[in-house]
């Protein structure tokens, strides 16, 4: 556990941190573990015991989440699996909700909806040939 | 008071003495909470802990090739790594001022004693020294962002209770003592959670829901909006008072004559 409260945290880090990313409408952060990217309290990954952020590297999908009783430990603070980016689609979304499920339900939503984009994004669309009238 | 310069130009702004070590003790504090350390930008991802403790056989170090070993083994080399690639030309007149490059900064390692450390650590890009027992602002808090990454020596961390007191050891700044919390508990979560607090609250209502967006509906043609507003029109048209007669209209009127003879009465 973390000796400093989270709302402290969030108080000193929600106008100013490495990974706000200010444009002039909207703030949104680059935080590895921030899975929605908006600047909320709620999907920091800075502010929150528990944080879920999902990623893609490598041909991987990487899952990442913060070990409670590692806080300040940052070697081992951060918990990974992750998924062959080619493992089916809906395969990798019902291993993703089980992993938010029971650790943080208010952002399972937005983790499956994230590692789904992830999953369509290395979908090879089959091309045809143009073809051509005689 | 601008161009040319003034012997009586004011370049320092003054600052309370207890305001600054008010502001060093928060930045001290500051770097040993993880998430604030990530939020400045370092690298301590490899780090096996916060705050960050070496041994003091580190004060002994005289070769930088030995300081940066050392750095490598605590997993610290990586925010080295970030400055050195961050090195850039700066941008605007600064260049032509003597501050030509700017990067970012790395770690800052606190020493109780120097035995050749400051040395060994001096050209290693970004990495700062200093002493436990005169730790300044600017490196605490660079930018005026706390969470500096600090790697204490042994010997620097247990001096840290005797340079700014605790409850057992007084301060050895004369008179000082750290500021007490305001708020025993930041954690307002915690807070409203409380038993506490729980056991005055009222119970929750139920849930409600704004209506926007709604037809404004005229209260003079439509019945039950009437009834919203005014529940007496229910009574008011089943006992028809607004065609009823003005009570006692048509009794006896005062007699003609006699407000003359009032007047002229004796």
């Amino acid at each position: 556990m973390s000796n400093v409260s989270n709302d402290l945290i969030w108080a000193l880090t929600s106008q100013q941190s490495t990974f706000l990313v200010k444009r002039a409408a909207v703030t949104l952060s680059r935080d590895p573990l921030n899975v929605s990217g908006k600047n909320t309290k709620t999907s920091s990954g800075l502010a929150n015991d528990k944080a879920i952020g999902i990623s893609q590297e490598a041909g991987r999908i990487v899952v990442r989440s913060k070990v409670v009783k590692n806080a300040n430990k940052p070697s081992k603070s951060i918990a990974t699996t992750s998924f062959k980016q080619y493992k089916s689609a809906r395969k990798t979304a019902l291993a993703v909700s089980n992993l938010a499920k029971g650790y943080r339900d208010d952002l399972r939503a937005v983790a499956v909806k994230r590692a789904s984009q992830y999953s369509r994004s290395n979908k090879t669309k089959k091309t045809y040939a143009p073809t051509v009238r005689n | 008071m601008f161009a040319p310069t003034k012997t009586w130009r004011k370049w320092h702004v003054k600052v309370n003495q207890n305001e600054k070590r008010y502001a060093a003790a928060s930045a001290i504090a500051a770097s040993a909470v993880a998430p604030l350390v990530l939020a400045r930008g370092h690298r301590v991802e490899q780090i096996p802990e916060i705050p960050l403790v070496v041994s003091s056989d580190v004060e002994k170090i005289t070769k930088t090739k030995e300081a940066v070993a050392v750095l490598k083994a605590v997993g610290a080399h990586s925010d080295v790594v970030k400055v050195i690639k961050s090195k850039k030309l700066r941008a605007g007149k600064g260049k032509l001022r003597g501050r030509r490059y700017v990067q970012r900064r790395g770690p800052l390692v606190v020493y109780g004693e120097d035995n050749g450390l400051v040395k060994a650590f001096r050209n290693i890009p970004g990495v700062e020294t200093a002493n436990v027992s005169s730790l300044g602002l600017l490196q605490l808090a660079p930018g005026a962002h706390v969470g500096r990454f600090i790697i204490w020596t042994e010997s620097a961390f247990a001096k840290l209770d005797s340079v700014w007191g605790s409850e057992a050891v007084a301060s050895s700044k004369s008179g000082y003592s750290l500021p007490a919390n305001i708020l025993a508990n930041s954690d307002v979560t915690r807070i409203i959670n409380s038993s506490e607090i729980q056991a005055v609250v009222r119970p929750a209502g139920q849930p409600t829901q704004k209506r926007t967006h709604v037809l404004k509906k005229n209260p003079l043609k439509n019945k039950q909006v009437l009834l919203r507003l005014n529940p007496y029109a229910k009574a008011f048209s089943a006992e028809k008072l607004g065609s009823r007669k003005v009570e006692g209209k048509g009794a006896a009127k005062p007699s003609k004559g006699q407000f003359e003879q009032l007047l002229k009465h004796d």
